[in-house]
């Protein structure tokens, strides 16, 4: 079997399943995406989540398609965490994901956001697995063969668990 | 659990990531797929010497990614894939923690707004009835 993983279709033929999140909210889908990208400063979870810790802060630069995701502190070097790809306000946002690493060495977060019943229904999805196999050109067997695979058996594994 | 085990848990998944993140280490997990290998036989399939195999080697078992075995003199490494489940685990927590404080911090919002658009009432409200405030000026007038 010979499966080519192209990372011009996002979620489509990769053998790794993204990982997806939901979170019901109860607010419109415009105010729910302005929260998240405006305001994200009052949510992200810095102390846990973060490269320089809780009194860091971060924001959308420039909104907009080509945003940067950057966590800047007094005195430390800004970390940007990633670049917005898709920025349609009250729908979806979409974002290369690489906190604490290149940007070569990106993943890809995906956010929806979908009105239901009055209350917004906030999709996400963490994937682009792939690229930790990107700039192994020579093993591109394995990578195709092997990599996902392995990736693949322990997101069945925790699906399973 | 103890703190201590959750910070070890996060440190165990970053050092999963950063194991990952290096082209030749992905090489030989990808090797090791097709079962227990020495290192030997890997440096061969391998265009860098034995002594950086060995230490990516150590690399991956520090972060549970691969663990060895002795058979008689030689020394098979193979996968262990537990230290993907630490990554994962980690990732979903990571996650749900972020969009749990996402949905609060939406809720906040949403009584803002509301707020504001009581204030807004509000001053709508004083600007139409200038004259019935001058008259609660006269305090006590009507009693």
């Amino acid at each position: 079997m010979t499966s080519t993983i192209s990372h011009s279709s996002p979620g489509s033929g990769a053998a790794v399943p993204p990982l997806r999140r939901e979170v019901l909210v109860d607010a419109g889908p415009d105010l729910a995406f302005r929260v998240f990208t405006d305001r994200i400063a009052a949510w992200w979870p810095l102390g846990e989540h973060s490269v320089h810790g809780a009194e860091a802060t971060v924001a959308f630069v420039d909104p907009g398609v080509g945003s940067r995701i950057v966590e800047s502190k007094t005195g430390a070097d800004d970390a940007v965490w990633g670049t917005v790809t898709l920025w349609e306000p009250g729908e979806l946002i979409a974002f290369s994901w690489h906190p604490g690493k290149s940007a070569d060495e990106a993943s890809r977060v995906t956010v929806t956001f979908e009105e239901t019943d009055g209350k917004t229904l906030v999709t996400l999805e963490h994937g682009g697995w792939e690229v930790f196999g990107e700039h192994a050109a020579q093993a591109r067997e394995e990578y195709d063969h092997g990599w996902p695979v392995v990736l693949g058996r322990y997101v069945e594994q925790v699906a399973a668990g | 659990m103890s703190n201590h085990s959750a910070a070890a848990r996060v440190t165990a998944a970053e050092d999963v990531f950063d194991a990952l993140g290096e082209p030749v280490r992905r090489q030989i997990i990808a090797r090791l797929r097709s079962g227990p290998t020495p290192v030997g036989k890997l440096a061969e399939q391998l265009t860098v010497g034995r002594p950086a195999v060995s230490k990516h080697l150590r690399v991956l078992e520090g972060a549970g990614l691969v663990r060895h075995e002795s058979r008689g003199t030689r020394n098979l490494y193979a996968l262990a894939p537990e230290g993907m489940v630490v990554a994962q685990q980690w990732l979903v927590a990571m996650w749900d923690t972020a969009l749990a404080a996402f949905a609060d911090a939406v809720d906040a919002a949403v009584e803002e707004d509301v707020d504001d658009q009581v204030r807004e009432q509000a001053r709508r409200l004083a600007r139409s009835q200038r004259p019935s405030r001058s008259s609660t000026k006269r305090r006590g007038g009507t009693r």
